[in-house]
């Protein structure tokens, strides 16, 4: 019986992958583009980020604070540098030409800069609406803070000396010295590595986003595809079981939404890597990532054989299904900013009711090495799989796919 | 004679209409048996309910023997079923959907001897057979579709308006096959509107309206009982009225 229905699942299996292979189209918008575009999207940006020209003006009205002036253009120049922008500054003591970000350092500035007590007063105007302001500020404010550094240690330098006293600025300037390190959920130490990993492990649960999709895709078009293209109702006829023709459509759908799911979480960690140049990804996690993707996608077209089962056209199937995918994204949007383990009971309670959240939290215990939190999520990842499956079966009706309306 | 086919008072509602009324019918086996009625009439859902791919809500029906609504699976063995509007998959080539159905067929025929068969019904080109579906012709299609219904020789071909919208030759080349094959054994259940067609191939026809068999017998029965010189006019006399 089991040889039986395995063979007539292979026989399904074959010819829907034989006809989804043929779809180049689908294969490459789902495969394909995703492996050049968010790399590529990330390079862009970069390069386009690279590429604009970040003008800074420091207007000089205190004519005496012209050496501390040229001393923070070279600072703020430097620091554009290292953000990868090329960096347009004017010093000038008129008002000078427009530009993202404007720094105005007014009369008595030197003086309050060099008393021993003073404090001095820079204006900083930035440009509405430019993102290459925000650039010019963050690296305009770094360079003041060294400044003031400067200054706050040749003061310190000049009480010690008129106290008769050794001081050290360093620890004046900061008199606590934060030592940051990590640590476990258990409270073991951790390391650089870990927290990487940890961060590469939220990527990856965001990525499963998009192992719903295709799924989706695949699913509706396998059986709602296939009564608009009139040929499911020959197949129904055929000797072969439903649950052998569901199964292999499922399988087929999953195959290919699995490949598209390696290829956009590639895209992904490419992106990221990209754009923010580290991430870790450990072998535990990169399995984990394979078991929860492998049995959410699983999960979801089951949940499409359902809702394909139950609709007219593939395009109601798959507007009905755009819900499942707004919760799948909402959960895993969640994921990369929120911890899930750590909500309130109520709101965990309504959370764990989706399926998609043990498929994330399988990947973030798994990235904490916590063996028993990934085992609990992937076997009721699993219960769900089966529940799911045995709904779709009872669902996958010939009568109602027929006669449906 | 041993019946193929027995359906007793079968009924049927779909959405709240009532599709089939306690509808009678009994095919012979090694017999065409031809249903023929105006679009609408129920013919398409008495093949479905034989087929057991929908439910009866009441009535009896036999198929081999066998309840179709039990045992689906063992019934559609021995059928091959061509419905009224089927298409082919388009990105599959005329091979792959013979390799295709003759793996599914499998457990009951030879899969090379279904697919030397299939090549033969179908009459088309190697060629051709290498091609996607969808750069077929109507025609072409719709031979592909009758191989892939006969090519495991069943002992029940339910064929649902074969003949609607062939070319003479294609038409020509189906009627004999089904002649062919019927001659050999195979019992014939066939769906059309094309009266001249019924009496060239029917040796019962079943005339069905809104839903009720209103007459049944040969083409000669019919013509005799109504007085009329042909099955055309005699299924005008019993039908017309009624639709």
């Amino acid at each position: 019986m089991l040889s039986l229905l395995a063979r007539e699942f292979n026989v399904i299996l074959w010819k829907e992958l034989l006809d989804l292979s043929r779809d180049y189209r689908i294969i490459v918008a789902v495969v394909a583009l995703p492996l050049v575009s968010l790399p590529s999207l990330a390079l862009l940006v970069g390069f386009l980020a690279a590429s604009q020209s970040v003008s800074v003006l420091i207007l000089v009205e205190d004519e005496r604070a012209a050496g501390i002036a040229a001393e923070l253009s070279k600072l703020v120049e430097e620091k554009m540098g290292r953000l990868g922008v090329k960096a347009n500054i004017t010093l000038s003591s008129t008002a000078g030409p427009p530009a993202d970000v404007r720094v105005v350092i007014p009369h008595g500035f030197y003086d309050n800069l060099t008393r021993l007590d003073g404090q001095a007063v820079v204006v900083i105007s930035r440009l509405v609406g430019s993102p290459a302001s925000d650039i010019a500020y963050r690296a305009v404010l770094e360079a003041l803070y060294d400044v003031s550094v400067t200054i706050v240690d040749e003061r310190v330098r000049s009480l010690a000396r008129m106290a008769n006293a050794t001081v050290d600025s360093r620890a004046l300037r900061n008199p606590i010295l934060v030592a940051t390190g990590y640590h476990l959920a258990g409270g073991a130490p951790a390391g650089e590595a870990q927290a990487e990993a940890a961060f590469t492990a939220r990527v990856l649960q965001f990525s499963l986003f998009f192992v719903a999709y295709p799924a989706i895709v695949f699913m509706s078009d396998a059986i709602v595809g296939e009564r608009e293209r009139r040929t499911i109702e020959k197949l129904l006829a055929t000797p072969i079981s439903r649950v052998s023709i569901l199964a292999g459509k499922m399988a087929a759908a999953a195959t290919l939404g699995l490949l598209a799911a390696v290829a956009d979480s590639i895209a992904l960690l490419a992106f990221f890597y990209l754009a923010l140049g580290s991430l870790r990804v450990s072998l535990a996690t990169a399995l984990a990532w394979a078991i929860s993707a492998i049995t959410t996608i699983a999960v979801t077209t089951a949940i499409a054989a359902i809702i394909a089962s139950r609709s007219e056209t593939v395009r109601a199937a798959q507007v009905t299904s755009t819900v499942v995918v707004v919760v799948a994204m909402a959960v895993y949007f969640s994921a990369l900013v929120v911890d899930l383990s750590k909500l309130p009971p109520w709101i965990s309670l309504a959370l764990h009711l989706i399926p998609f959240t043990h498929s994330a939290l399988i990947v973030y215990w798994a990235s904490l090495g916590d063996m028993n939190g990934l085992l609990r999520h992937v076997i009721i990842l699993l219960l769900y799989q089966l529940l799911l499956t045995y709904v779709s079966i009872k669902a996958f009706n010939s009568e109602r796919i027929i006669l449906i309306r | 004679m041993k019946q193929a086919i027995i359906a007793e008072g079968v009924s049927k509602r779909i959405r709240g209409r009532v599709v089939l009324e306690n509808v009678t019918l009994n095919v012979p086996e090694g017999r065409v048996y031809v249903l023929a009625g105006p679009n609408g009439s129920g013919k398409t859902t008495t093949i479905r309910i034989l087929l057991g791919l929908i439910r009866r809500d009441s009535g009896r029906v036999e198929v081999l023997g066998r309840d179709p609504e039990m045992e689906g699976d063992v019934v559609r063995e021995y059928i091959g079923y061509l419905p009224e509007d089927a298409q082919p998959y388009e990105r599959l080539t005329g091979l792959e959907h013979i390799m295709f159905y003759a793996k599914l067929y499998s457990k009951s025929s030879n899969v090379d001897i279904m697919v030397s068969r299939a090549i033969e019904i179908s009459g088309l080109s190697l060629q051709d057979l290498r091609l996607k579906a969808g750069t077929y012709s109507r025609g072409m299609k719709r031979r592909l579709l009758l191989a892939l219904t006969l090519m495991h020789h069943p002992r029940i071909a339910v064929l649902d308006e074969p003949l609607s919208g062939l070319d003479v030759v294609s038409s020509y080349r189906v009627k004999r096959l089904i002649k062919s094959m019927a001659g050999s054994g195979a019992t014939f259940l066939i769906t059309t509107h094309d009266m001249r067609d019924a009496e060239e191939i029917a040796d019962v026809v079943g005339l069905i309206v809104n839903g009720r068999i209103v007459a049944e017998g040969s083409p000669r029965e019919l013509v005799e009982l109504t007085g009329s010189e042909s099955l055309e006019e005699a299924y005008v006399k019993l039908v017309g009225e009624r639709v």
